[in-house]
């Protein structure tokens, strides 16, 4: 099982170090990253400080699972990984980082927001959005 | 005993991420039904899991007592 979960945000130092793990594959020509990073959005004045994640890890694993699989059956990839972050992830901050690499560019398009939009339908991922005066609303997917 | 898991606002409602409950030849219906007279959850969307695996909570399902369900609120990933 492939580990998705990071506790807090996911650092651009996490980011580089996971593009440089895969300059030794050679049979790579496109590589692909979405990021996903917290807004502070502005509801009746209050301004969102950050993202509390929790998770249904055991299920989301299982679902995590089903969609690589999937994925790697749909398109030609080299390689894929998918991660997200638990806890307190303030605006400003990366919480959704997947990365995809193929041998050519037009793979690793379609691989990329495929994986997105099921990891954000499929994946139970819940998400506190925490105002500056300390109250919350919950965050939906539309 | 049954084991019941609460995530997110879901849990807010309840007050609590997990609670016991013994059950004898119960259904998911109505243990639902139960757990929504005491909580008020039919104001929120939900998914139901059995024991790791999501159910249709419309479709006739027995509960045994050793079973694990978990009510989980939308998802909200990215």
């Amino acid at each position: 099982m492939k580990k998705v979960f990071i506790e807090g945000a996911i650092t651009p130092e996490f980011i580089a170090e996971s593009l440089a793990k895969h300059q030794t594959k050679h049979s790579i020509g496109a590589h692909n990253m979405f990021l996903g990073q917290v807004r502070a959005d502005e509801v009746e004045n209050q301004k969102v400080k950050g993202i509390e994640y929790t998770s249904y890890v055991e299920l989301a694993n299982t679902q995590l699972e089903t969609i690589r699989e999937e994925a790697f059956q749909k398109f030609n990839l080299t390689c894929m990984h998918i991660y997200h972050s638990l806890g307190f992830v303030a605006a400003g901050e990366v919480c959704l980082f997947v990365f995809v690499s193929a041998s050519r560019r037009k793979e690793v398009y379609a691989a990329t927001e495929y994986l997105v939009n099921r990891v954000k339908e499929e994946v139970p991922i819940f998400g506190k959005e925490i105002f500056d005066n300390e109250t919350h609303q919950w965050k939906i997917n539309q | 005993m049954a084991v019941i898991r609460y995530f997110g606002q879901i849990a807010e409602a309840t007050g609590c991420t997990r609670e016991q409950i013994s059950l004898v030849n119960s259904d998911l219906k109505e243990l639902l039904q139960t757990l929504n007279e005491q909580y008020d959850l039919d104001r929120f969307q939900k998914h139901i899991a059995v024991n790791q695996v999501l159910v249709n909570p419309d479709k006739a399902c027995l509960i045994k007592d050793s079973d694990e369900i978990v009510i989980l609120p939308p998802y909200a990933g990215g």
